[in-house]
């Protein structure tokens, strides 16, 4: 009993990485420009989708998966350009209507291009499963893992040590007063759709080698990572790395015990919880603007 | 910080050319004109209402002018973004000193030169002669700017329109739920950057305090530049609105 439930806990843990990385980009676009993106989760179906198309394609593995990427963050600029920034100056409520558009219209296009058929993506690396106390990991589980180091120390690195990062800082603290001292609001918003969509991109082709890519994948992955980012607080990115974790986890703990089916049901019954006892979630900040 | 020639004296820094500024479906501000001189200290006072803070939102580019003309420099920057004028010299204290609350004092300081693009060491020596100006943010240099006194952000709010080294320094109500001794303390170093030379226009409803540092003063009412005053005639005007008051 004990040792399956630890095998869920480190199941669990993989997919929360994915989650987490989903979720920094629904935190990163939130913290930037105030809006909620519902698009993000189609970013990670880019990647994973582009990735195992081209490496089907011929092409070497971890170039595909850059370029994957890569296609993810100009997915992610054109999403800005051409519908988020025309419209800036909507209600919030129309803005979030469009991203749920854009959702809808890149699932559309992805069924368009790749089909309904899944495909596959060759582990990284190969090897034997890791064993951890009695339980085991793939070997792709460390990079997902390993992304997740890279993307969350990267972030944190710029937004506390680069003089652009507090720059974002600010703007997020007082907009109009940091707009007075020429902190470019509208450049730092289209770099938060870039970068966020880049990070969505490399969860969805770190997920494909296990669970493989299909054009539908974003809707849960994006889901998963709104309640993980919800879970965390709206405006951490060290939240949104709890809420995926303790999303991932709780999931396949919940869906090993009792069945499947219990694994979304669990994940928002936390998620009201946390809503109901603490609305700014886990790590969040109660008041965010000063 | 800056110090202009005091040759220059009569070049304008500021020329407000008959705005009209409409916010919402109000009109706020009508055929307001008004000039601020290099090196000069000029304070706007009236009552609360008059439009003074949507007349410092107009020059800076935050509430854009119905019509009219607003010129920096000779440079015509009507319809400018806050950001172009900021590259333009133009900084601003805003209305309840609107730090960055999450940011440290010396991160605060530090977005004022944003728009300069300095090296790092001409801003070290920028924020060192803030930390002159300003002796009590020192110690707190590397803490919170929300934490502090509202005196204290005071000072952060000062300090970091200086560290852009501004053409003009745009004060909005820098007295504004002070207590006494601060408020002093703040129009202290206000008079010191004064006689440094930094051209200042004062957004003040304390007249005693406007008439401290200012060379003359625009009085504004409901929307309207209604007369000017030297800082002596602002001066008695304070004596007569205080003892009438008493």
């Amino acid at each position: 009993m004990m040792a399956s439930l630890w095998q869920y806990v480190l199941s669990g843990v993989v997919d929360g990485a994915i989650f987490a990385l989903v979720a920094a980009g629904f935190v990163l676009i939130y913290q930037v420009t105030g809006l909620i993106n519902f698009a993000q989760g189609e970013f990670a179906m880019i990647g994973a989708m582009t990735a195992a198309a081209l490496a089907t394609a011929g092409m070497p593995t971890l170039a595909a998966a850059g370029i994957a990427v890569l296609a993810a963050a100009v997915v992610g600029a054109l999403c800005y350009l051409l519908a988020i920034r025309p419209a800036r100056k909507s209600t919030g409520v129309t803005l979030i209507f469009i991203t749920l558009g854009l959702d809808v219209a890149l699932r559309g296009l992805a069924l368009f291009v790749w089909g309904t058929n899944p495909l596959s993506l060759n582990a990284f690396s190969s090897g034997n499963a890791i064993a951890l106390f009695g339980g085991a990991l793939p070997p792709q589980a460390m990079w997902v893992l390993g992304s997740d180091v890279i993307v969350f120390a990267a972030l944190y690195l710029f937004f506390r040590h680069t003089y652009a990062g507090t720059a974002v800082r600010a703007a997020v603290a007082n907009p109009p007063i940091a707009s007075t001292f020429g902190i470019p609001l509208r450049t730092f918003a289209f770099w938060s759709f870039v970068v966020a969509a880049a990070i969505g991109g490399l969860g969805g082709v770190m997920i494909a080698p296990i669970t493989s890519a299909t054009y539908d994948m974003g809707l849960t992955l994006g889901l998963a990572g709104f309640v993980a980012a919800v879970l965390g607080g709206l405006d951490s990115l060290p939240g949104a790395l709890v809420g995926g974790f303790v999303l991932g986890i709780v999931e396949h703990v919940a869906g090993g015990l009792w069945s499947t089916g219990w694994e979304q049901g669990v994940g928002f019954l936390i998620l009201v919880l946390v809503l109901v006892l603490r609305p700014q979630g886990l790590l969040g900040r109660a008041t965010r603007r000063a | 910080m800056t110090s202009p020639a005091r040759n220059a004296q009569d070049t304008p820094v500021l020329e407000v050319e008959n705005i009209s500024t409409i916010r919402g479906r109000v009109q706020v501000l009508w055929d307001v004109s008004l000039t601020v001189n290099r090196g000069e200290t000029v304070a706007i006072v009236g009552p609360n209402g008059a439009g003074k803070t949507t007349l410092v939102g107009s020059i800076t580019g935050l509430v854009p002018p119905k019509s009219g003309r607003v010129r920096i420099g000779g440079v015509d920057v009507t319809g400018y973004s806050p950001e172009r004028l900021a590259t333009r010299g133009v900084a601003l204290v805003p209305e309840r000193r609107g730090i960055f609350a999450p940011l440290t004092v010396r991160e605060n300081l530090m977005m004022g030169a944003y728009s300069r693009r300095a090296k790092r060491a001409e801003l070290e020596a920028d924020l060192d002669d803030v930390f002159g100006l300003f002796p009590p943010l020192v110690r707190y240099r590397d803490v919170i700017a929300g934490s502090l006194s509202g005196g204290e952000q005071q000072m952060v709010a000062i300090g970091r329109a200086l560290m852009a080294k501004p053409e003009l320094l745009l004060l909005d109500e820098p007295s504004l739920g002070l207590a006494p001794k601060v408020r002093a303390e703040n129009f202290g170093a206000l008079a010191r950057l004064a006689e440094r030379g930094v051209t200042i226009l004062l957004v003040e409803q304390n007249l005693r305090l406007a008439a401290r540092i200012c060379q003359r003063a625009y009085l504004m009412q409901r929307g309207r530049i209604v007369g000017t005053e030297t800082s002596d005639e602002l001066a008695r005007s304070a004596r007569r609105v205080y003892l009438a008051g008493a």
